[in-house]
């Protein structure tokens, strides 16, 4: 039977290529974390190098990684929405929002003008803002444990940067999601309403009924929590998309919904998957950037990239002010939090396929290369600030006030 | 107990900071995963550590056998675990509040609260299985067992 034959041959092709590819992520997977750096970077550079190209090269196996790039963010947003508690949140909203304030004027808005400044419209304005804005909540825990900084007492003060950021996505992602799908000014306008509300609702519901939702999910086999679990994601993220919250939000709220026990064991299952599915996802996302689009960009990204994190160093060290700590523990606050990553990239792949300006995906890559390697760097080497920052107005004068307390 | 002061941290769990006698800040991180991390903070910079060990869950267990720690709170536990909806609570007793200064028997704690008193605790004294004429001495930590409402009630009297 020809047919047959030919099947299996297309099928072993596309097995040898898939595999091929996730041994080329496995080496760089290890010899980032021999080195100490995230594999962020390492993956966006080998989709860099290969280019356009390669896409074509990987065409058997490419509906297959297309698919699972696209689990890769679910997983990444539910991950993320797993992290913290709805009872850490609403303490985060509530103890966290002047940090989380600053936070968000010091590293939003520079992304947001340059957008504006490099013509991207107010939607890529707003998509370069967001990229800007988001720490990389993964390396930086990874850092504050490799370190072992996790009993410091400026952690605290870097956690409750992570966790608001981690709210903001959650009204961001949506309003996001609902203006790439364009349309007029009023029908956009009613769809963000009806994003937000669905989200505040889901957000609400998950705070209040984690319990009863955990509970629901609980089951005594591993296989079978797995199954519940990953099936809750897509079918929830599925659902968000069709109501045009973006399918990221609807995994992230499952995330949050999940509580308790059910939420330990889903994070020790989960989180195995997710780094498979979102290595694929980063290496897709910077594969199908033409290395050729890359060098106009570079200097942006460098100059975007020097300014937020003198801004990111900047929001750390206030935030750790804001608990007293000293000028040490303010600087390793603020070199903390510098790394960008995952959700930075996330946001820049909601763009494929919009209106949104092509320099996107390259600026994003190239930003998020340089300060997924820059951020660990300075927070390990942890240098003594330059004598600027002590000289800006207002800056001084909290310092001040934290070491009087 | 020395002053034992604790702080949230989101994703992590908590912290908890100690004062030595002798001078010394230590912290132990309690990670939701049932890791601690013994910290010693630095003189230098007291806002980072000098050293910090980290420990598993059985080997934490061991080490609080060796410093002597585990056997009230192994037998708390047990008992929460052999009694549900029993919760053991810590308070602190006050000035001014409406308990203040007044003896066990006196308020008939039993007969009002339906908590039974399982300690009183006073500059780092403990006074085990206290009888009605023990009295709520302002600064005292009163460490109580019973049903959550029960519990609710005591600390109003003794700290509100």
């Amino acid at each position: 039977m020809p047919m047959l034959a030919a099947g299996s041959a297309e099928i072993a092709l596309a097995f040898v290529e898939l595999g091929a590819i996730i041994l080329g992520l496995a080496a760089l997977a290890r010899l980032s974390h021999r080195v100490g750096l995230s594999p962020i970077p390492a993956y966006l550079a080998a989709g860099l190098l290969f280019g356009e190209g390669g896409v074509a090269q990987i065409s058997r196996a490419d509906d297959f990684i297309g698919l699972a790039s696209e689990i890769g963010v679910l997983l990444l947003l539910f991950t993320l929405g797993l992290e913290y508690t709805g009872a850490e949140l609403t303490a985060g909203l509530r103890s966290g929002w002047r940090a989380g304030g600053a936070d968000l004027a010091l590293n939003f808005t520079p992304g947001f003008v340059a957008g504006l400044l490099l013509g991207w419209g107010p939607l890529g304005a707003l998509m370069l803002g967001g990229i800007t804005y988001i720490s990389s909540s993964g390396v930086v825990s990874k850092l504050l444990v490799d370190l072992d900084r996790m009993a410091n007492r400026e952690t605290p003060a870097v956690l409750t940067v992570l966790v608001f950021e981690d709210l903001v996505m959650a009204a961001y992602l949506p309003v996001l999601g609902v203006l790439l799908v364009g349309g007029s000014v009023l029908s956009g306008a009613i769809s963000v309403g009806v994003a937000l509300a669905v989200t505040a609702v889901v957000l609400l519901v998950a705070v209040r009924f984690g319990g009863p939702i955990s509970t629901l999910m609980a089951a005594r086999s591993d296989e079978a929590l797995l199954l519940s679990v990953m099936g809750l994601i897509l079918v929830v993220g599925g659902l968000a998309q069709q109501v045009q919250v973006s399918a990221a939000i609807g995994a992230f709220l499952v995330g949050i919904a999940l509580s308790g026990e059910v939420r330990h064991r889903a994070e020790a299952l989960l989180t195995p998957l997710r780094d498979l599915f979102a290595a694929l996802f980063f290496v897709l996302f910077s594969l199908r950037i033409d290395p050729a689009d890359l060098p106009p960009v570079l200097a942006t990204a460098a100059v975007l990239a020097l300014v937020t994190a003198a801004t990111k160093i900047a929001t750390g060290r206030y935030a750790a002010s804001l608990l007293g700590v000293g000028p040490r523990g303010r600087n390793r606050a603020g070199m903390a939090l510098v790394a960008r990553g995952e959700f930075s990239i996330v946001i820049a792949g909601l763009a494929a396929g919009t209106v949104v300006t092509e320099a996107l995906a390259p600026t994003a890559a190239a930003y998020v290369l340089i300060l997924a390697v820059l951020g660990p760097l300075l927070a390990r080497l942890n240098p003594a600030p330059p004598a600027w920052v002590g000289r800006v107005p207002g800056f001084r004068r909290r310092e001040r006030s934290g070491v009087a307390r | 107990m020395g002053r034992v002061s604790e702080r949230e941290l989101p994703g992590v769990g908590a912290r908890f900071d100690l004062a030595t006698s002798d001078g010394d800040q230590l912290g132990v991180v309690v990670h939701r995963s049932g890791r601690r991390d013994l910290a010693v903070y630095d003189e230098a910079d007291p806002d980072a550590c000098r050293a910090v060990v980290r420990l598993e869950e059985a080997e934490a267990r061991d080490l609080a056998e060796l410093l002597g720690g585990s056997r009230i709170s192994e037998a708390v536990a047990k008992l929460r675990h052999d009694v549900a909806g029993l919760t053991l609570e810590w308070v602190e007793v006050l000035d001014g509040a409406p308990w203040a200064g007044r003896s066990i028997g006196e308020v008939e704690v039993r007969t009002e609260t339906g908590v039974s008193i399982v300690a009183l605790v006073h500059d780092g004294d403990a006074r085990p299985s206290p009888g009605p004429d023990d009295r709520f001495e302002v600064g005292t930590t009163v460490i109580a067992m019973g049903m959550a409402e029960g519990l609710e009630q005591l600390a109003e009297r003794l700290s509100g």
